[in-house]
């Protein structure tokens, strides 16, 4: 670090790798897919998603933090099967509600609910 | 390798762009190794090299002679090759107008005799090898045109017609952006262009002369009663239907659109959804207003509508 410090470009070299690794460090590689399904989907367009930087609109709850959630849409319980039915055909258990169901291939789906249990913090 | 758009061109005119761009490339790291090999010598070099570089032929000619005649030529070459961009040899090209709207395209075909045939809104259909002149106008502010792997960049200015010609040597679909900040919403002014095989073409301009049939299922026929209930024809044409307003763009076929938004977001329900409870959420400062009041079964009824446009 003391050479690095001394060179103005090493010591960015530096800086750019430690921005890098922390990136990767907070998504594991699967989750990083279900982000890319997201974003193929655009499911910004009514929810807030950590990671989805646009769009971050707000018609649907926000889905910070949704692993440490117990119930999708207070109806059944938040696994990652159910996640996934759900994310393609959520009127089957709101039929009220605002979220339509949404063509996506079973892959993106099982993709979307593991990005989305894996937003948790723990205790 | 994922290359950047201008550099992976699908037409005849990118590729000249793009080797444009090559030949640039190529020419400016000679001249970058050029001096970095004159800088390394003025620091490190021996007494007499460096004596060398001082003289005030070596000053004259590499200074300025050089740098006069390659910057010469590439200029030549560049304003010969952005001619080229504005003309065309096919004798019959097809002619679309395409305007310019804060934030959005609206997009006309001509037929033969200079009569439009169609109007649809942020995407362009072609056929492959097609010749297809563009007539580029405003509605309002300056705009740009731009599809980089199809072609080069033309202002799109109030009061002027622009011509820009692109043709694509592959089907597939092509993104596009608004190249000239236009307002708020500029940078999510996009636009697609759907390149069709030639029988495939004739197929889709066809289905395009016949507006879609009207809602079959109840969610849909409840979501085209509150279309027309809420006003959406104030500013939407949707052909067959009572909708005629022309300020916004054509919806008629809006459940075929590659992208919603203005080529700015995947197509499906949930999106369509999105769009009209909270289009201010997605693209703050466009036209149209967030419809926040309706009711979450009337969210899946306006999306259903629409889906079904097509």
């Amino acid at each position: 670090v003391g050479l690095a410090l001394k060179s103005p470009i090493l010591f960015t070299l530096v800086l750019l790798t430690a921005c890098s690794e922390s990136e990767v460090d907070k998504q594991n590689a699967s989750g990083n897919i279900g982000r890319v399904a997201v974003n193929e989907l655009g499911c910004g367009a009514c929810h807030e998603i950590p990671g989805i930087s646009w769009p971050k609109s707000k018609v649907g709850p926000p889905l910070e933090n949704y692993g440490n959630r117990n119930l999708i849409a207070g109806v059944i319980p938040n696994t990652t099967e159910n996640l996934a039915v759900f994310l393609q055909n959520a009127p089957r258990f709101v039929p009220e509600g605002g979220m339509p169901p949404i063509a996506m291939t079973e892959q993106q789906a099982a993709d979307i609910a593991s990005y989305l249990l894996s937003l948790r913090v723990e205790g | 390798v994922n290359w950047p758009l201008v550099l992976d061109p699908a037409g005849s005119n990118a590729t000249s762009i793009a080797n444009l761009a090559w030949v640039l490339i190529a020419v400016v790291t000679v001249v970058f190794l050029t001096v970095c090999v004159g800088l390394g010598v003025a620091l490190f070099g021996r007494e007499t090299w460096r004596r060398f570089l001082t003289r005030n032929s070596t000053i004259i000619i590499a200074g300025f002679a050089v740098p006069v005649v390659v910057l010469t030529v590439l200029l030549a070459y560049s304003l010969m090759l952005t001619r080229e961009l504005s003309s065309t040899e096919s004798p019959t090209p097809m002619r679309v107008q395409i305007t310019g709207e804060m934030w959005w395209w609206r997009v006309d075909y001509f037929d033969k005799d200079g009569n439009v045939t169609l109007r649809d809104a942020n995407e362009l259909h072609i056929p492959v090898g097609q010749s297809v002149k563009l007539e580029l106008v405003s509605a309002d502010v300056i705009h740009s045109f731009w599809v980089p792997q199809l072609g080069g960049k033309a202002d799109m200015i109030p009061g002027r017609r622009n011509i820009l010609f692109l043709s694509a040597d592959r089907p597939g679909v092509f993104n596009g952006q608004c190249a000239e900040f236009c307002g708020g919403p500029h940078a999510l002014m996009g636009f697609t262009v759907v390149v069709h095989e030639k029988s495939e073409f004739d197929v889709w301009l066809k289905r395009r002369t016949v507006a879609p049939a009207a809602a079959t299922y109840p969610l849909a026929q409840r979501g085209a009663q509150l279309f027309e209930n809420l006003g959406c024809a104030a500013c939407h044409v949707v052909r067959g239907t009572v909708a005629n307003g022309n300020v916004g763009p054509d919806l008629t076929f809006v459940g075929t659109r590659q992208k919603l938004g203005a080529g700015i977001l995947p197509n499906n329900r949930g999106i369509l959804a999105g769009w009209v409870a909270d289009s201010q959420a997605i693209k703050p400062g466009n036209r149209m207003p967030s419809y926040k009041m309706l009711t979450g079964l009337e969210l899946q009824a306006m999306a259903a509508y629409l889906e079904q446009l097509r």
